[in-house]
């Protein structure tokens, strides 16, 4: 696994864990609010008031495309975000693959399909969202 | 069978389209142990939007009117409005709803945390409660899975260890709300708690108690749905540019939580010190808030916000090894100033306590409060307070009687219920120093250095409570909001001033509980009603302005007011302690001012319709709200 440079960074130590981020990815992608269906994951640890935040790295190697049978996973050219494009089965290879657990599988209206960050095209709705500026790209 | 579990689930009202609300109640009748799910009803939503609302709307409608708090009669419900699991800032209420065994009136108390949320998530707007339950039982909800499930093992534990074994039990990802000690043993004080967030105030708790009705757990994975999704993503934007750019919420409230209030309350004179005594407090230095955040030796502070906030209120202080639990201006206040004491060590213990036994920390504080003057005066001696020294400033004494309160030990029985309760069995002139308005102890604002709050308290349908509205902000604090028409200053020591504002004001700070969202949306004005109404339309599809809004706030408003009156509370029941009308204020920009109550209340019935003696809308202000058939129902009865 090789980080890419531009992608989701993430100051965890001033998160509240209001999941605003989650909120906001969600809607943005799917018109809807689910806390599934979103490309940045908050989890609260067992340490009052201290939050685990993952989100894809937008890798040089793309690990989880090297994965993918049906090679639908590709950078678009225009925001360089690793995205899943049109032709996915849902198989979970690639969510498998991820050393971090940034791709989740979500089973929502009777079908499965892998959500992970694809910067929102160029311009990410969470960062701004954030009321602790968490996060940044 | 419930219909109404598919996940693109649409309610019809007037023929629209209506997203956000998930479209499905669950109704369960702990006596018979059986479990229901129907559609909401598209008549309450129409009329009360949702939320507080939806609550209200179930006691009127499907309660007896005289059902006795504690009873199988009673309706217990999590409402949770139209906004709530949306980005929307702050979409994490759920709004309680029951008959209080505190005042006897309405009961509407709002829970934040991520509790709401899961429940829209799961497919919920509203979970009600009837009947009692033979055992212990506890409701757990995991999507379209709806189970009584025994509690027993869980009976007798607090609230923290409730819910860390009910998530030991079924999931880390479970959100649970529960009740401690003090639910169980029926204090009227009693809250509900989730993850150190609490539906507070009117004893929610003991009607939980009183049903054997120990927890929720709750788990969702589905949506909410947003009617126009590119103007909602426009909307909230501007939502929250407008909170972020109010200089006191985005400042001192977001870095130090709600105790950033303290100091300007007491330099406005509104800080209630010593039961009232006095309204500002001579050791003010030592309970501000960097005296807290600064001593990094003794105390760790932490943030954790509820769903989808962007303020992030909840601060949490962990002392030594002991995680004391949320710091907010109510129990600061409350164990602070107004028991006399400044030793943040008493305060945070103090309130440690009425986190894990769950109870109210600003009744739970009055009561204090009003034990110490009980005790100055020689009402009460050692012999009622288990030999405890019960004198203003004594923060150890306080600290043990809040532990006695939380578990009824000792003498702690006689002060569970309240201040009002404890001076009805103490009798003599113990109720003379009861800070309460229907049995609720008045939270910390002192109503003689801010009119509007004289009414807030005074008119509260729930007992004196803070939030209907929190109007000190624009009397005393001297905000102005054009977008309801409050262009200057009001004077906060004027009680004959036209009170038309405060109506709107009120009705702007109900609507939140209808929609879902948290008052600190517009505790400092920041967010406007019409962008709430614009919010609203974007997530539901109806076209909705925010007279409109308003309306649906006043429409709860007076069905909670009628179901009061049905309940015997009329105007001689809005009316404040008599020390603010005889004992002058002693310091700061109030000094030498008492409240003219009476006068108060005419303009503020005046400004709302109401009748003068009854305290309830005229007839034809109920025929103008759409709601003749409970003007018909009240009017009929004679008092």
């Amino acid at each position: 696994m090789k980080p890419g440079v531009i992608k989701i960074n993430v100051n965890k130590t001033v998160c509240q864990g209001c999941r605003t981020c989650e909120a906001v990815c969600s809607l943005a992608h799917t018109g809807a609010v689910s806390p599934q269906t979103r490309g940045i994951q908050v989890k609260e640890l067992n340490e009052l008031g201290k939050f685990k935040l993952t989100v894809c790295q937008q890798c040089s190697d793309m690990v989880c495309a090297q994965a993918c049978p049906v090679g639908c996973i590709n950078r678009n050219s225009y925001s360089g975000a690793v995205e899943i494009q049109d032709g996915c089965t849902g198989c979970g290879a690639c969510a498998e693959a991820c050393p971090i657990g940034a791709i989740v599988m979500v089973n929502l209206d009777r079908e499965t399909k892998p959500y992970k960050c694809d910067l929102c095209g160029g311009l990410p709705e969470c960062v701004p969202a954030c009321p602790r500026q968490a996060l940044s790209w | 069978m419930c219909t109404c579990l598919s996940q693109a689930s649409i309610i019809m009202v007037g023929g629209g389209m209506m997203k956000g609300y998930k479209d499905c109640v669950i109704n369960v009748d702990l006596t018979e142990g059986i479990i229901t799910k129907e559609k909401l009803n598209p008549d309450y939503i129409k009329k009360y939007m949702g939320g507080e609302g939806y609550g209200i709307a179930l006691l009127w409608n499907e309660m007896p009117h005289d059902a006795e708090p504690l009873s199988p009669d009673n309706i217990l419900s999590f409402n949770t409005g139209p906004m709530t699991g949306t980005p929307t800032p702050s979409a994490s209420r759920t709004s309680v709803c029951f008959i209080s065994p505190l005042t006897n009136t309405i009961g509407a108390s709002n829970v934040g945390s991520h509790f709401g949320a899961e429940l829209k998530f799961a497919g919920y707007d509203t979970v009600a409660f009837k009947g009692k339950s033979q055992k212990p039982v506890y409701l757990y909800i995991d999507e379209q899975k709806v189970e009584l499930r025994d509690a027993s093992k869980f009976w007798g534990m607090n609230t923290r260890e409730t819910t860390d074994a009910i998530k030991e039990e079924l999931g880390k990802d479970f959100k649970v709300c529960c009740i401690g000690q003090a639910g169980e043993k029926l204090s009227s004080l009693a809250c509900i708690f989730s993850d150190d967030c609490f539906a507070g105030r009117g004893g929610a708790g003991a009607v939980m108690g009183s049903k054997n009705l120990k927890a929720i757990a709750v788990r969702g994975t589905g949506k909410v749905e947003i009617a126009d999704k590119d103007a909602f993503m426009a909307v909230y934007k501007d939502a929250y540019q407008q909170l972020r750019s109010e200089a006191y919420t985005w400042g001192p409230v977001h870095g130090y939580g709600t105790p950033a209030w303290v100091g300007g309350s007491n330099d406005c004179g509104i800080l209630p010190t010593r039961n009232f005594i006095q309204n500002q407090f001579e050791k003010i230095e030592n309970v501000l808030p960097y005296q807290l955040w600064n001593n990094t030796d003794k105390y760790s502070i932490r943030r954790r916000a509820c769903y989808s906030c962007q303020l992030g209120c909840h601060k949490y202080v962990v002392m030594g090894d002991t995680e004391v639990g949320e710091m907010e201006y109510e129990t600061l206040a409350a164990y602070g100033p107004r028991c006399g004491v400044d030793d943040y060590e008493s305060i945070c213990m103090a309130g440690y306590y009425t986190t894990i036994y769950g109870f109210d920390t600003i009744s739970g504080g009055a009561t204090i409060s009003a034990i110490m003057e009980w005790y100055e005066k020689g009402i009460i001696n050692k012999e009622h307070t288990d030999g405890l020294e019960m004198t203003f400033g004594n923060g150890p004494a306080m600290v043990e009687m809040t532990r006695k309160m939380g578990l009824r030990e000792g003498c702690g029985d006689l002060f569970a219920d309240g201040s009002y309760a404890a001076a009805k069995r103490i009798g003599g002139k113990a109720m003379d120093y009861v800070m309460a308005v229907k049995g609720m102890e008045i939270s910390a604002t002192d109503p003689r250095g801010a009119s509007s709050m004289t009414i807030a308290f005074g008119t509260s349908e729930r007992g004196a409570c803070h939030m209907r509205p929190y109007a000190a902000t624009i009397d005393a604090f001297g905000y102005v909001f054009p977008d309801l028409d409050i262009n200057e200053p009001i004077d906060p020591f004027n009680d004959a001033e036209d009170k038309t504002w405060l109506k709107a004001i009120k009705e702007y700070f109900v609507v939140t509980n209808l929609a879902g969202i948290c008052d600190f949306n517009v505790i400092n004005v920041e967010m406007k009603a019409s962008t709430i109404a614009e919010l609203y339309t974007a997530i539901t599809g109806i076209e909705i302005d925010k007279f409109e809004l308003l309306r649906r706030a006043e429409r709860t408003i007076a069905l909670e007011r009628a179901l009061n009156y049905e309940r015997g509370f009329t105007r001689k029941d809005d009316r404040l302690p008599k020390r603010f009308m005889t004992e002058p204020a002693i310091g700061g920009p109030p000094k030498g001012r008492v409240v003219d109550m009476e006068t108060a209340l005419d303009k503020f019935y005046e400004a709302c319709s109401f009748d003068m003696e009854k305290g309830i809308p005229t007839p034809e202000k109920f025929e103008e709200l759409g709601m003749a058939d409970v003007a018909e129902q009240i009017y009929s009865l004679n008092y």
